[in-house]
């Protein structure tokens, strides 16, 4: 089977996005929170200036998940790249889902990474995730229980069952605004940095996630 | 909050379609839970509960839109029956209901209140509010204007023209079965009144201003197009045009030429977008469907080799179910596998899924059950189906994808042609002489006029504005209650449908006048699985679901709606033949529909109409009902009570020991007790 540019592409971005969390120290990641962790990678990819890993989401009441990406994870799996614990099967809201806990295998992903460093686009997107990663470690609570207070998220306009298109063909990413405007409240001199921007938007998302 | 009538009696007085009325008032008590009015084909049910919306609606009526599409759009005034309408009662009886009388007692929240008219023109007789009478003049009009005002308060909305709207597509479900839930200009009048009623007024006034200033704006311009063209046609005739200004009759032909173009262009790059946006829903949906039948199948299959491999090789096992569930191989990427089929059949038998051994399966577990099997059959069934729903879906939006960006492009590009016209015209105005008084002269109307346009331009701009706010108050509205009704809906569609189905909000942009303006209105639409589709689908027009599926699932949502807009407080439901195009198992789930509604809350009514088709749909609406007195006070039996007429005197008896059956619970009682 031939993959196509997308597909490898994809499993390039899960394979960075695993390595960010062994980095910061939250691997192996459970499935809800990784669906939840590319769902914050896509609307904050405009404060690193890296482009979103995918624009829209289908609003399920059970939170972001990617159907496709979950595909390429599968995949990645299968060709010993990443390594998957804790397999199990849940029926949740009239459907069921996988449960698992995924892990970058470092013994056969090395040559990949080396190589994906040398380009200027990769290591852009290496220092945005492995930043949201630390800010994720950081969290006191689970990052998936704050995808309903986010900005874009939360939109009322658009219902639950209904896509969320934020950077598809629309341009309406509320989370990345949200996060921008941390600027403002900056010391004039410097502003705040990317970084700062992406752990104070988080540090919102938790405290809206804990008064609720 | 939306006050709706909880109906306690209606009283008929010498009306001769129910001959008991001559004698003493004829009386249909209205308990709390359902009620149903029975009788063979022209026996008077629908007129009785004809004579109930009647009475609360009076001899008006809501505008008849002569499109679907139009309700949104139609202004929001009653208008009067004509005198032969109005004799609508009295033409069914010889005496011409001369002295027949109708009288509606309801309760609006704590508010007992008595409405009494004429079966024979429909006029007011008098009006009770908690035992006190409300004062009317004699003229008729001034009596049903004040009625109006009355009745208009009583249910906390802003107009009886409102009301209308509620009787005729929230309370009253007759004949003329009008949906709602795929009439979004129905839906978009409904979400108006649930705004408070000084706002939903003002959002009246403000789309008809808009409606009127879009109309004043057409009429002015077509006045001038008219008067230029005969002008420009004397002008022609006695003078010879200069350079400058037939290029400048060029130019504004083109513009007006290019500006008809764009509203096209508009429309079409809206259609296609939102074909897109539909397209891309379905795909979206379908994967997720996918890869929950994909999970359910790994899970049963991961079932059986957990005991084979035992618990130390996630991995194994993850590739292992994955290959049984998809046929795809995780290491290398075939699919279909060449292994897939022969491992498949090894797990079956109990056998080792890696080498097909079978002391292995002494040494373990049985294999995979016959319901295990039959519903992996049809899990695969479905993942294939789920497969060309988004193979499907991802066509139907690069399609649509491809006609937006040509429609958008092509926009773009008349948008640029405009602008540079626009200039040009600009520039060669600049270049007629401004001494030119004889043509000043004749064209001197044309100028008043198109100072006025450009007022009307003005006003139409404002109009535009001030409905646009009075929208988004709608939408924001709508937002706040969306979930409340989206769950209000679960239970009384559940009932009814084995399917999943639910509401999906959304707003959807449509056109308002003819200025090309458009404007985002809040609509639900439905989501539905069913069975040659794998997951829930979006479900465009009642054509898309069946006769019966169409008119229960608006049943669920008119009740979603009335629980949400009166906040819980009670209501009164009225369904005209609800078992018309019903089965026997579905006649017996509409029942209990219904049955839920009138039960919801301690005070709801739901009226139905039935000619007996079958027992079913009574059996499961009275189930709760198990005393026979009580059922006999439930149900008007007007095989009894009305006017016996051909079918009665000939099978009367048969008719009532079928009714008896019904209400002694014989027969069919077991399954319902």
């Amino acid at each position: 089977m031939r993959e196509t540019r997308e597909q490898l592409s994809d499993r390039l971005r899960l394979l960075l996005l695993l390595d960010a969390c062994e980095a910061a120290g939250v691997a192996p990641i459970a499935l809800a929170r990784l669906h939840a962790m590319l769902f914050f990678a896509s609307v904050l990819a405009p404060i690193w200036s890296v482009t979103s890993i995918d624009g829209k989401v289908l609003k399920d009441s059970d939170g972001p998940f990617y159907p496709d990406l979950q595909r390429e994870l599968d995949r990645l799996v299968g060709l010993g790249y990443v390594i998957v614990r804790d397999v199990s099967y849940v029926r949740e809201s009239n459907r069921w889902r996988l449960n698992a806990s995924y892990a970058l295998n470092t013994a056969t992903t090395g040559d990949i990474f080396a190589v994906a460093r040398s380009f200027e686009t990769e290591r852009r997107l290496i220092a945005f995730l492995r930043r949201l990663a630390y800010a994720i470690s950081q969290s006191e609570g689970a990052i998936e229980s704050f995808v309903g207070s986010d900005a874009t998220w939360s939109d009322v306009r658009t219902g639950t069952g209904d896509i969320i298109d934020f950077a598809e063909w629309r341009r309406a990413n509320y989370s990345a605004y949200v996060a921008h405007s941390f600027n403002d409240f900056a010391p004039t001199t410097t502003g705040a940095t990317r970084g700062e921007m992406l752990q104070l938007y988080l540090r919102l998302l938790e405290r809206r996630a804990n008064a609720s | 909050m939306i006050v709706f009538p909880i109906f306690q009696a209606l009283t008929i007085e010498n009306y001769g379609l129910y001959p008991a009325s001559s004698a003493e008032p004829f009386v249909v008590n209205f308990e709390p839970g359902p009620t149903a009015i029975v009788g063979v084909n022209g026996s008077g049910k629908s007129t009785l509960i004809h004579i109930a919306l009647r009475c609360l609606t009076g001899p008006s009526t809501l505008p008849a839109p002569t499109t679907a599409g139009e309700l949104g759009h139609i202004q929001p005034r009653l208008v009067a029956l004509s005198p032969q309408e109005r004799r609508f009662f009295a033409k069914r009886v010889a005496d011409g209901a001369k002295a027949a009388f109708a009288t509606l007692r309801c309760m609006f929240g704590k508010r007992v209140v008595e409405i009494r008219r004429r079966l024979s023109d429909l006029s007011l007789v008098s009006i009770f509010v908690d035992g006190k009478p409300i004062q009317i003049t004699h003229a008729t009009a001034d009596a049903e204007a004040m009625y109006q005002q009355e009745i208009a308060k009583l249910f906390h909305v802003a107009s009886a023209f409102d009301v209308s709207i509620l009787l005729h597509f929230l309370v009253f479900m007759m004949e003329d079965r009008r949906t709602l839930v795929w009439d979004a200009t129905a839906q978009r009048q409904i979400f108006r009144i649930l705004l408070p009623p000084d706002r939903a007024s003002d959002y009246a006034a403000a789309q008809q201003e808009f409606i009127s200033a879009d109309s004043a704006f057409r009429n002015t311009r077509n006045v001038i197009n008219r008067r230029t063209k005969r002008v420009e046609k004397s002008e022609r005739a006695v003078r010879q045009l200069d350079s400058a200004e037939a290029a400048r009759t060029m130019l504004v032909a083109q513009a007006n030429v290019l500006r008809e173009q764009l509203e096209r262009a508009s429309g079409e790059r809206s259609r296609a977008d939102a074909d897109r946006r539909d397209a891309r829903l379905a795909r979206e949906k379908a994967a997720a469907t996918r890869d929950a039948l994909l999970r359910e199948l790994e899970h049963m299959k991961f079932q059986a080799l957990g005991h084979r491999l035992g618990t130390t090789n996630d991995t194994v096992k993850y590739i292992l179910t994955h290959l049984l569930a998809d046929d795809e191989c995780l290491v290398c990427g075939t699919s279909p596998s060449p292994a897939g089929a022969k491992i498949d059949e090894w797990v079956r038998a109990g056998r080792c899924p890696i080498c097909g051994s079978a002391a292995h399966t002494e040494a373990n577990v049985e294999s995979l059950s016959a319901g295990d099997a039959k519903r992996i059959a049809r899990l695969e069934q479905q993942l294939e189906l789920a497969e060309a729903q988004i193979d499907d879906a991802e066509q139907r939006t690069a399609r649509a994808h491809e006609v937006f960006v040509a429609a958008d492009a092509l926009f773009i590009e008349l948008d640029a042609r405009r602008v540079d016209l626009d200039a040009q015209i600009v520039q060669v105005l600049r270049q007629i002489p401004a001494e030119r008084a004889a043509v000043a002269a004749v064209t001197d109307d044309i100028d008043a006029l198109n100072r006025l346009l450009d007022e009307d331009r003005r006003g139409l701009a404002a109009a535009e504005r001030k409905f646009r706010r009075a929208v988004a108050e709608t939408v924001r509205r709508v937002e706040q209650l969306q979930d409340d009704v989206r769950r209000a809906f679960q239970p009384y569609v559940k009932v009814f449908l084995k399917e999943n189905a639910s509401l999906l909000y959304r707003t959807v942009k449509a056109p308002m006048g003819q200025s090309g303006a458009q404007f985002e209105f809040p609509a639900f639409q439905l989501t539905m699985s069913g069975g040659a589709i794998a997951g829930e689908a979006l479900r465009e027009g009642p054509e898309s679901v069946s006769n019966s599926q169409a008119e229960f699932i608006d049943l669920a949502f008119r009740m979603a709606l009335m629980t949400v807009a009166s906040a819980g407080s009670a209501a009164t439901l009225v369904v005209d033949a609800p078992e018309a195009t019903l089965d026997f198992l579905f006649a017996e789930r509409a029942g209990q529909q219904l049955a839920k509604f009138s039960y919801a809350n301690g005070g709801n009514r739901v009226i139905v109409t039935s000619y007996l088709p079958s027992e079913h749909l009574l059996q499961a609406l009275f189930a709760k009902t198990k005393r026979v007195p009580e059922r006999r006070r439930r149900i008007v039996d007007l095989i009894k009570d009305a006017a016996p007429n051909a079918a009665i005197r000939a099978d009367g008896p048969r008719y009532e020991e079928f009714l008896e059956k019904i209400i002694s619970r014989s027969g069919v009682a077991h399954r319902h007790a």
